[in-house]
């Protein structure tokens, strides 16, 4: 199966992630359209792009009272279905990692990443290979950062 | 796998779908105000008729709503007959009398050629066309029943109990959102929620104080999952603050 991988020590903290994301996702360089978001830590000087993670049973799921989200086998991805969601924001507060969020202008609506159905656009942009979408063999748990240590970027 | 035919095409379907599933699915569009793919069909609106006949029946055809009719093999469905159309219209007549201010009725009406009601239109009232999705949604989704429907015919009304603030509701605005015409009104801020007349304090994060839920449903939700007292304490933007700084320290070692 594919997935998207994180590397944190390769990230510039450009921000294409976010804007491509945005773009695809609502035709607008918004931030807050954005399904990824990157975290700047400069004692560290480090940026970690934060994602959804694709839990194998995810705790938005679990908190979803009308079982409107699903994880969709094929792509590996916990997807919500819009047409059972009543919009009580149960997996946005549910989310143990922040990743699932509350539209500003559309209070009702929640959004998360849905891999762009298969070709993330925050991977295919991401100059430097810090957001990666390819083939790998199935990780043990739940982890999905990699740690490439000897390749990392000075 | 049963096959059904809708406006002289065929369509496979699965057992126990009904029409309006096998519709929405093929993306054939259906007038459809009270239904929710969250709850159960209950056919309050009457907009979704249809028209069904059968090679089995010869002679013979009738009209229902399609959201609550079970698709059989061979089901011969029409979904804008003239027919179909007219009681469409009627519907929407008697739901612009009701409800003369919703532009969601007005539109629909509007593309089924009815301008105006050609009864008398309540001058008074709200735009709830008490379809009911908001009492059902907080009964088999949320699992609260803080709202119901109240008396009986012209009077019938969706309320609180005693029309005071609901004392069981949690505020988590599903009901709000479900709403076809929009009626139910939320009032936002960032430390309270104002629904059903009743005040909802929010419960903030402890660091930045941001808001999603109010303290009744993370007390409801805490309860009804069984989770430890501090899991709704942090706001999305703080949760990942606590992630990223993980997955600092880790690729750091
Ligand atoms: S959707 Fe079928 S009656 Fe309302």
């Amino acid at each position: 199966m594919k997935m998207l991988l994180i590397n944190p020590r390769k990230c510039t903290n450009c921000h294409i992630c976010e804007l491509a994301c945005s773009f695809k996702h609502s035709n607008e360089f918004t931030l807050a359209h954005s399904r990824v978001r990157t975290i700047f830590h400069p004692d560290a000087n480090l940026t970690v792009p934060e994602i959804c993670l694709q839990c194998i049973d995810a705790a938005c799921m679990a908190s979803c009272p009308s079982r409107a989200i699903f994880v969709d086998e094929e792509l590996g991805c916990v997807t919500i279905n819009y047409d059972k969601c009543v919009g009580c924001l149960s997996c946005v507060a549910g989310c143990p990692f922040g990743n699932m969020f509350q539209d500003e202008l559309n209070p009702g609506h929640v959004f998360k990443c849905d891999l762009c159905q298969g070709d993330p656009v925050c991977a295919r942009f991401c100059p430097t290979g810090a957001l990666l979408y390819k083939e790998i063999e199935p990780l043990t748990g739940k982890q999905q950062m990699v740690l490439e240590k000897e390749e990392s970027v000075v | 796998m049963p096959e059904i035919i809708i406006d002289g095409r065929r369509y496979k379907c699965e057992d126990a779908e009904t029409i309006l599933d096998v519709c929405r699915r093929n993306d054939i569009d259906i007038p459809a105000l009270c239904h929710h793919e969250a709850v159960e069909p209950f056919g309050a609106c009457r907009l979704c008729m249809v028209e069904i006949s059968h090679p089995k029946w010869p002679g013979w055809k009738d009209w229902v709503t399609s959201c609550l009719y079970p698709i059989q093999d061979g089901l011969v469905v029409g979904t804008s007959t003239t027919r179909v159309r007219r009681l469409r219209a009627t519907v929407l007549d008697l739901l612009l009398a009701r409800c003369p201010n919703s532009d969601v009725i007005r539109e629909l009406a509007e593309e089924y050629g009815v301008e105006d009601t050609t009864y008398q239109p309540r001058d008074d009232g709200d735009n709830c066309i008490l379809c009911g999705l908001c009492v059902r949604v907080c009964e088999e989704v949320i699992g609260v029943s803080a709202i119901s429907s109240a008396w009986r015919g012209v009077t019938k009304e969706i309320s609180e109990p005693l029309r005071e603030p609901p004392p069981d509701c949690i505020g988590c605005a599903a009901c709000a959102n479900v709403c076809p015409t929009d009626v139910i009104k939320v009032t936002q801020s960032s430390t309270h929620r104002v629904i059903w007349d009743r005040t909802f304090e929010m419960y903030r994060c402890k660091e930045c104080g941001k808001a999603h839920i109010t303290k009744e449903q993370r007390d409801w939700m805490i309860k009804k999952n069984n989770l430890p007292e501090n899991y709704y304490d942090l706001c999305d933007i703080c949760k990942r603050k606590v992630v990223a700084n993980t997955q600092k320290n880790l690729s750091l070692i």
